[in-house]
């Protein structure tokens, strides 16, 4: 009977052995503010201004909970984002400007966690009116944004060697040389696409126009 | 006749060197103690996680333990603990405590169940495994032990370890354990709680722990 009951509590221990574990707590209320960091992209175009991003915790896994509340704040508008397996995403209208994630939350728990960005106004790209491969192509775009801004424009099409032009200023506009655009062998008419990229860290306005362009 | 019974009464008076030795305590004693076994158990609770989150943990735990308690007066004796067990391989469940203290015999009793209760004052330190561990504490202590037959143990002991050096935070300690000794069989349950207080923002984290003891063990 006594080594019964002592064969029986091993039994036990062994049991509660199997459920081994050591693992961050997923619930937010668990996790310091110390511990959050929020990571912000924004990938804006003239139809609409995507905000996504990831939360960097102890648990790849974080839920929100107990008065932990997640809020994108522009200069024009407000909204709650929700949390899934760690990241977020929501579509603003177009928009240029600061752009705050905010976790706020209750008191305790190491103070409100915030990620800044600022993305570029929106803005298109027009085209060139019947453009040529062998003559000047200008691409012209509303410009003039902050110097901090990296502005890169890009033309890429099958009839045409792909170029590609980081901007020391966002002047506006640009104009590839006779003769650049050209591609061997190729005398076909085609669509190309005109991007213009305006980033700031990890933000990015961006407009795309398309037309053709003849040898 | 007077002279018979003064001389009488000498021949029945022990020599002086013989009562020096019945003064002396005896040296075997009720609560001395050697135990060696080892310990099964599992700990589970919450630890510190980064600056100041939670992280959930539940392990088993193995270790082996030689305990000894000897009374160097009847009413005074010194009482030793080492537990451990190595850490195997690349993992970080080792662990190595050693405790000592002095005892107290403050109450104690006769009849069908003999016993008696101890105090115990003193200190330890622990290493390893848990994430409280790697400090020194002072241990305040009780000890209740019965014994219902001549070769029977019971006893009940509770300890408090009510501060912790070494370790960031703070640590305070509560240790339990029943054992039962039946001749050279030795065998308990132990509880432990640990409640370490650290991080940003500060939070209370616990460990408890249960555990059964088996081994042998040499009453004196």
């Amino acid at each position: 009977m006594r080594a019964g009951g002592a064969l029986g509590a091993i039994a036990i221990l062994g049991v509660v052995a199997t459920a081994c574990s050591d693992e961050p707590s997923p619930v937010s209320s668990d996790m310091s503010s110390r511990d959050i960091t929020i990571t912000v992209a924004i990938d804006g175009t003239a139809e609409r201004t995507r905000v996504s991003g990831y939360f960097a915790t102890p648990s790849s896994q974080v839920r929100l909970v107990g008065g932990d509340t997640l809020t994108v704040v522009t200069e024009t508008t407000a909204r709650h984002l929700a949390l899934r397996d760690s990241t977020f995403q929501i579509d603003l209208p177009p928009y240029g400007g600061p752009v705050a994630v905010r976790l706020t939350r209750p008191e305790g728990r190491g103070g409100d966690v915030e990620a800044r960005a600022r993305v570029a106004p929106p803005f298109v790209v027009r085209p060139p009116d019947a453009a040529r491969a062998s003559a000047p192509v200008t691409v012209t775009w509303e410009g003039g944004t902050r110097r901090d801004f990296a502005t890169t424009l890009s033309l890429t099409g099958p009839c045409i060697t792909p170029q590609s032009r980081p901007l020391g200023l966002d002047t506006g506009s640009y104009t590839f040389n006779a003769g650049e655009l050209e591609k061997k062998g190729v005398a076909a008419r085609c669509s190309v696409t005109a991007k213009v990229v305006k980033k700031l860290d990890t933000a990015v306005q961006s407009a795309t126009v398309d037309f053709p362009i003849t040898p | 006749m007077l002279c018979g019974w003064t001389g009488s009464a000498r021949a029945t008076e022990p020599p002086k060197a013989e009562r020096r030795d019945a003064e002396k305590p005896k040296v075997e004693h009720p609560f001395d103690t050697v135990r060696l076994g080892a310990w099964g158990s599992t700990w589970a609770g919450t630890r510190l996680e980064g600056l100041g989150s939670v992280a959930h943990v539940a392990r088993p735990a193995l270790d082996l333990e030689l305990a000894v308690r000897r009374y160097f007066s009847p009413r005074f004796g010194v009482d030793i603990r080492l537990v451990g067990f190595p850490a195997m391989r690349d993992d970080n469940h080792g662990y190595l405590r050693g405790d000592i203290g002095i005892d107290v015999l403050f109450a104690r009793w006769d009849g069908a169940a003999k016993g008696g209760i101890t105090g115990v004052v003193g200190i330890g330190g622990d290493a390893g495994r848990y994430p409280f561990a790697g400090r020194a504490y002072p241990r305040l202590g009780l000890h209740a032990r019965v014994h219902p037959g001549p070769s029977s143990t019971v006893e009940v002991a509770v300890e408090m370890l009510p501060v912790s050096l070494g370790v960031d935070g703070r640590v305070v300690q509560h240790r339990s354990e029943l054992s039962f000794g039946w001749s050279l069989f030795q065998a308990g349950f132990r509880v432990s709680h640990a409640f370490h207080t650290v991080g940003a923002p500060e939070r209370t984290f616990m460990i408890q722990e249960l555990g059964i003891f088996l081994g042998v063990g040499l009453l004196r």
